[in-house]
């Protein structure tokens, strides 16, 4: 079955059959999670880098901001078993679409989700990232198989 | 880099003369052209990509003048340097031409040294402005790749320096010319770019000597990055270690007030990055002169 993940949302399976989709990634940036020996994975899509431009929206909406969903995202897994050294992140999303030039939301949501992530010592295995187009992103928790869809070509991540 | 410039003049003889005193200058040419007269000269204009323009005034079927305005009329004029090269001109001629936006204005007969003189600056200047661009551009990429801070250049009358302390940096570098790069910022900044680079909290107990190694750090990153840039992979620069002090806001305002330096708002924060360079890089036939293995 395929769960869609929304703008501002994020889910978690465990020992699943599932596919976990999110769609029209532009300037968003989708983040999958899988820990192979648990069989726990999970993706969000978060749509702005930083949550102090409205920290109250934070709080009910903490997937929207990078800062906010990703360690939920994180944390979420841990509780499902998953375990931080062992787990594998794939990203997508971040392109620049035509009318953001100026407050750059896709570059931003990538430079958060990098300093998060070294802040905290967690390594992204592999990107598809940048660029004009917008992304479709699938995880199948039953292999951890990352697959990104852009302009109709289909490419293993 | 080297550049390409049209001579408009309908004297063969000055259009030597001219051509000539560049060579001795040193002036790394691409492509010299030539013309006989304004419309020849607008013609070549369209077709040819030219960095500097040297004119007549009077000559046949469309004089300098009207050259001139043909240029301002379709904005040449803003990007390409034009230096009046003319027998006559009255004061009130040469004020015309500068009000139009002429770089120079020349009476004829003139010596070399005073052409050479004069590209010198107004091709240093131009090449001056091109490398500040190419700086602000390293200066944001290595901010975002290195730093995970997102910086825009600004303004920098739009800027008020609001800290009581800063850190100051520069590298210096020599080679195929030589000049420095510089950056100053509040010594908050310093240490939450500390913290992003090392992957810590602020609130470490080393965080200010932190602080200072890392803005020696990416001073020392962004200058080799701004020379790769600027000048490629195959130029090799001999850099200083960093310099660092901790600064006051008077040094802000003294390089602020530097037109060599380039404002930017990093988050939230105000920086200033600077840049210079000596002007022994034009002079290609002095360096290969010392570098017989190099040819520009």
């Amino acid at each position: 079955m395929n769960y869609t993940i929304g703008i501002s949302e994020m889910r978690i399976l465990n020992q699943s059959e599932d596919v976990l989709v999110t769609y029209s990634l532009g300037s968003c940036i989708g983040v999958t999670i899988y820990d192979p020996a648990s069989r726990v994975g999970g993706m969000i899509h978060c749509m702005l880098p930083n949550s102090k431009i409205d920290l109250q929206k934070a709080r009910s909406f903490p997937c929207m901001f990078v800062d906010t969903g990703v360690p939920l995202l994180f944390s979420e897994a841990y509780r499902l078993g998953a375990q931080k050294d062992r787990i594998i992140v794939k990203v997508a999303g971040c392109s620049q679409i035509l009318d953001d030039k100026m407050f750059n939301i896709g570059e931003r949501n990538y430079m958060i989700l990098r300093k998060l992530l070294w802040k905290n010592s967690v390594l992204i295995n592999a990107e598809n990232v940048g660029g004009n187009d917008s992304r479709t992103l699938y995880l199948d928790v039953t292999s951890g198989l990352v697959t990104v869809k852009s302009r109709d070509r289909k490419m293993e991540l | 880099m080297s550049y390409n410039i049209l001579i408009v003049d309908d004297s063969r003889t000055t259009r030597k003369v001219i051509s000539k005193t560049l060579n001795l200058a040193g002036v790394p040419i691409n492509h010299l052209h030539e013309a006989e007269n304004g419309k020849v000269a607008l013609k070549i204009l369209e077709d040819n990509w030219v960095d500097l323009v040297f004119a007549d005034i009077n000559m046949p079927e469309m004089d300098g003048v009207e050259m001139i305005d043909r240029m301002v009329r379709d904005g040449l004029l803003k990007t390409i340097p034009v230096v009046i090269v003319s027998t006559g001109g009255s004061q009130i001629r040469i004020e015309e031409m500068r009000a139009k936006g002429v770089k120079a204005y020349v009476r004829k007969p003139f010596t070399p040294e005073l052409i050479k003189n004069l590209v010198e600056d107004i091709l240093g200047k131009k090449m001056l402005d091109e490398y500040k661009t190419t700086l602000s551009e390293v200066f944001r990429d290595v901010l975002m790749r290195y730093v995970f801070m997102f910086g825009e250049e600004c303004e920098k009358e739009s800027i008020m320096p609001d800290s009581l302390d800063y850190l100051h940096v520069h590298v210096a570098f020599n080679g195929y010319c030589e000049g420095c790069v510089g950056v100053i910022a509040p010594a908050q900044l310093c240490i939450e770019m500390s913290a992003n680079v090392i992957g810590t909290d602020m609130e470490d107990d080393n965080c200010v000597d932190d602080a200072k190694d890392t803005f020696e750090e990416l001073a020392n990153i962004i200058c080799g990055q701004f020379l790769t840039s600027a000048y490629g992979d195959e130029l090799i620069f001999s850099l200083s270690p960093p310099s660092i002090s901790e600064a006051d806001e008077l040094s802000w305002v003294e390089i602020s007030e530097n037109d060599d330096s380039l404002a930017f708002m990093v988050e939230d924060t105000p920086a200033l990055i600077y840049l210079e360079i000596e002007r022994e890089c034009i002079n290609v036939g002095w360096f290969e002169e010392r570098n017989p293995t190099f040819k520009c």
